[in-house]
């Protein structure tokens, strides 16, 4: 990792955690990082290009409406409801400390704004919310699409959020529309996946295949149980289920396809078009060859990674090596940092490193290269917050946001090598 | 403003309160490796080198000032200790070179030089008297650690109050003096007169009994004395654009004083020669060079109490200075000789102004809501120009380069002391960029190897020229190709970059 530069810092007053980081992908291309922190600060980070070309960061306090004093953080997410405009709804919980009792009340805020939008107005979306009081602490919260069917054809398909709590479950919310609430639907209706589990969920991670036919749902427990399910959306059954127990916190699981399908790229500029890549073989590829994999970071023992689990399920396993045993590995990014067209594992740990892991053809999984961090390491994203083209590595830790930006002279080789490969005449020996 | 965190750092344990000059990078040992000297208010002075301590000299007094340099004049450093009751010690390291330097006999020739004839104020006179005395810590030299013998070569009885110090020609005659500013308004000049029978002596030898105040090599006979209006912020050395060394001494409300002591100066002239051939005449009243004030054109408007810092000769590279010549020549048709700009040099104030001052004209200021104690320069990103590097008290720091284009990092910890400047890690590794904080909590804070490579940040501009060759087909030309891409919109471009280094392999 020696071609990222430090790009930017920037302090949060009080620590997050694993949940406290997100980033709202805006319909104009941008990306922004919201960041909350245990006590109450949210922040929104982004660049502005200045009038000579350079890249400002600005780090903006968003004072959320209805987090009152001495309430706490837990965990923050954020989808947008338009696929052409900003409809941004912000998903906070909270705990607050009663003043008269030891009880404790948690609320799910949910923030949006009134109408979809062509300016992204975070003030606005701030000051709208609604209130969700729960009876449990809540934990990790993520949204995912709610498909319903009518015969073979996909008749709704809206953004739900789901939140695991102390109680043991998995809650899904939904919004009513009409009534202008969120409310809590039934999992067995939908999600059958979501039974009661044997101590709280930590991380849960959704993926549907492209036809929203299938769905590919993963959690794991603070004891170390770990599910991995495959749902049939149409039905609503479990086409199978397996579930394993690794005896520590886990703080991660993740899946993810390999290897992401090159998709073509269509140039249209000035009555000129440009078809870069194989139009032909990118749809074919797209079902056949793509894997799922499934990698679950434990906290003390080393993290798994389960190769083509809808082949294989839990069988096809591989284990990461750590150079340690005292830190805690907290979070995972999965990204092609080197541009070989391959995804290289970037594993957080509380010795304030992140460990590099790249996949070698006869060795298998090696650590590659460990990055040195100003503190613990709790979240880990790969994104382009420049709006350049080229994405960037932010790291949530204890003390604050890291931004770390690509050097560009490594950068411009990586491009021309890209530029050769592609005008090389012989189109056979691109193997896209 | 872009900021950075820093984890490369080295923490070394250092108890007691560490005044802000007390703190220094330089090569003692002249081993080429920097090493990091720090002196404390118990009298405390440790070497650091790498990643441990090296040497500690204790038993001094309040440690006011270190700073390492060739202030013998003999092409090699020496460790310069002034403490705040008035003595100047002088260290070195042994080395080799000197044993093999064998001469003959030594003769009464220390008794003919004495600082007290040059010294302008009688006060001044009176003190240098009591150097005769004897002193109580006699033999300095060092006897356990084998990596670094240091030698206390010399001590002299000074005026006390010493806080500033600097090293270096002011009065271009090619040998290096000692400038102290004192807190009580007073600037002095020294210079080192050495004896000429001293190689007889071999200072590492330890069989040797050499009391350090017999001045046996030679000794500081006092030059200038200046007295300045107010308080003295910091002293810097400058060379305006012909060369000519001057004096910048910081006063309060981000004003200077300007003291040009060339030899050259008519009316300061008989005064250099003599110190140098014959030393034992007395000038009297005679005062060798100029003196002005500056007041730098906006400092009325300001508080003329705040505290003021100064640092002259930023090291321009061709480019950077050129660029602030052509934007401000329009200010300065005046003093229009744009080829002969004078280097620029750093004005900071503790209300948390920093500017950048070029030939007494203000090229930029900006302000900081940190209350900035310690201006510094160093060439963080390599480019061959100095960049400005300011630390307040609460450990917000500040690096600046001559563009005014800024990176912040703070330590998170309130500073008493800060330098910055190079420091050898690793022994055979050439020095990185250091900064070097001292906090309340006894410890040193060293970062090393400072990763910027430039202030500031920009989005990633593909190389259009390259990218054109997608855009070759036949019947087009590459000039064509070029046109193409130059007119794809900023969108667009910035899908294809992605899809280029994401989705295609190569």
């Amino acid at each position: 990792m020696e071609q990222f530069k430090d790009a930017h810092y920037f302090y949060i007053p009080s620590q997050g955690n694993i949940y406290t980081m997100t980033d709202l992908k805006l319909a104009n291309g941008t990306t922004k990082l919201l960041v909350a922190s245990l006590k109450r600060e949210i922040f929104c980070f982004e660049y502005q290009e200045s009038s000579t070309g350079l890249l400002v960061p600005t780090t903006k306090e968003v004072s959320f409406t209805y987090i009152p004093n001495g309430a706490e953080i837990i965990s923050l997410d954020a989808f947008n409801k338009s696929a052409t405009k900003n409809e941004f709804v912000i998903g906070i919980t909270i705990i607050k400390n009663s003043n008269d009792s030891d009880t404790l009340e948690t609320y799910l805020n949910i923030y949006s704004e009134w109408e979809e939008n062509e300016d992204f107005n975070i003030e606005n979306i701030a000051q709208n919310c609604l209130n969700v009081e729960l009876n449990f602490i809540p934990y990790k919260l993520l949204h995912t699409y709610l498909v319903t069917w009518q015969g073979d054809s996909i008749r709704s398909k809206e953004v739900v959020f789901i939140l695991s709590g102390s109680d043991l479950q998995v809650h899904v919310y939904r919004e009513h529309s009409s009534d202008h609430v969120y409310k809590e639907i039934e999992n067995k209706d939908y999600f059958p996946e979501f039974i009661k589990t044997p101590s709280p969920v930590v991380w849960i991670d959704v993926y549907y295949n492209s036809d929203y036919t299938e769905r590919l749902t993963s959690f794991a427990c603070e004891c170390g149980y770990m599910k991995l399910l495959r749902i049939d959306t149409r039905t609503n059954k479990i086409i199978y289920n397996f579930s394993t127990r690794f005896g520590n916190y886990i703080s991660r699981v993740h899946i993810f396809p390999e290897p992401d399908v090159p998709s073509n790229f269509l140039l249209e500029t000035r009555g000129l078009t440009k078809c870069l890549g194989n139009a032909d073989e990118a749809s074919d590829t797209k079902n056949t060859n793509k894997k799922l994999n499934l990698i679950v970071i434990n906290t003390i023992l080393p993290a798994v990674i389960f190769h083509d689990v809808i082949e294989y399920g839990l069988t096809n396993y591989a284990t990461l090596p750590r150079h340690d045993t005292t830190s805690i590995l907290s979070c995972c990014e999965l990204a092609d940092i080197d541009f070989d067209g391959e995804k290289e594992v970037l594993i957080g740990t509380s010795a304030e490193e992140i460990m590099l892991l790249k996949r070698d053809k006869e060795r298998g999984w090696c650590l590659e290269e460990l990055k040195k961090m100003a503190a613990p390491i709790l979240g880990i994203k790969y994104i382009d917050i420049s709006g350049d083209g080229v994405k960037e590595l932010v790291v949530l830790s204890m003390k604050g946001v890291h931004v770390l930006q690509h050097d560009f002279t490594c950068l411009q080789e990586v491009l021309d090598s890209k530029i050769q490969s592609l005008t090389l005449p012989n189109i056979e020996e691109l193997k896209l | 403003m872009r900021a950075i965190s820093l984890v490369k750092k080295i923490q070394f344990d250092f108890p007691g309160n560490v005044v802000r000059n007390a703190l220094t990078l330089g090569d003692i040992d002249n081993d080429g490796c920097n090493e990091l000297i720090v002196g404390n208010q118990n009298g405390d002075v440790s070497i650091f080198k790498g990643q441990e301590k090296l040497h500690t000299i204790s038993k001094l007094s309040l440690v006011s000032c270190v700073e390492v340099g060739d202030v013998l004049n003999e092409n090699r450093n020496v460790l310069v200790i002034i403490t705040a009751d008035g003595w100047c010690y002088i260290y070195s390291a042994s080395d080799k070179e000197n044993e093999t330097l064998e001469s003959s006999g030594v003769d009464d020739g220390v008794e003919q030089v004495d600082g007290q004839a040059q010294s302008t104020s009688g006060s001044g006179g009176e003190t240098l008297r009591s150097t005769d005395t004897p002193s109580s810590s006699t033999k300095q030299y060092k006897k356990d650690d084998d990596k670094m013998d240091l030698v206390c070569i010399h001590k002299q009885r000074i005026p006390a109050n010493a806080k500033n110090i600097l090293l270096g020609d002011v009065d271009g005659d090619g040998m290096i003096e000692m400038v102290l500013g004192l807190t009580d308004r007073v600037v002095r000049s020294y210079r080192w007169i050495g004896n000429a029978h001293k190689h007889s002596l071999s200072i590492s030898d330890s069989e040797l009994e050499f009391d350090s105040s017999d001045k046996l090599l030679g000794k500081f006979v006092a030059l200038n004395k200046w007295e300045c209006a107010n308080q003295i912020g910091s002293i810097t050395l400058h060379h305006s654009w012909d060369g000519t060394a001057s004096l910048l001494i910081a006063q309060p409300g981000g004003t200077f004083m300007r003291i040009k002591c060339n030899s050259d100066e008519s009316a300061g002239h008989s005064g250099m020669e003599n110190s140098q051939s014959n030393s034992s005449s007395s000038q009297g009243e005679t005062i060798p060079g100029s003196v002005d004030y500056q007041f730098l054109g906006i400092s009325r408007m300001r508080n003329q109490n705040i505290s003021t810092e100064i640092l002259g000769d930023l090291k321009c590279s061709h480019d950077g200075c050129e660029k602030s010549n052509t934007s401000f020549s329009s200010q300065k048709t005046e003093t229009s000789k744009t080829s002969t700009k004078g280097r620029p040099y750093a004005v900071a104030t503790l209300d948390g102004t920093i500017m950048l001052v070029q030939d007494e004209v203000i090229l930029w200021a900006i302000a900081v809501d940190h209350q900035v104690f310690a201006l510094t320069k160093l060439d963080v990103t390599g480019n061959g120009s100095d960049d400005i590097v300011v630390c307040s008290w609460d450990g917000q720091t500040y690096i600046l380069d001559q563009e005014k284009n800024s990176v912040r990092f703070h330590l998170d910890e309130p500073v008493q002391a800060f330098t910055s400047g190079y420091y050898n890690v690793e022994p055979n590794e050439p020095a990185v960029t250091c900064l070097v904080y001292v906090t309340f909590k006894n410890k040193i804070i060293l970062y090393y190897d400072i990763p910027l490579k430039e202030l500031i940040c920009k989005k990633f501009e593909p190389d259009l020229e390259k990218l054109s060759e997608l855009f070759i087909e036949e019947g087009r030309k590459p000039e064509e190709a070029l046109e193409i891409v130059k007119n794809i919109d900023k969108k667009t471009r910035k899908e294809l970059v992605e899809y280029l280094l994401y989705n295609v392999n190569s």
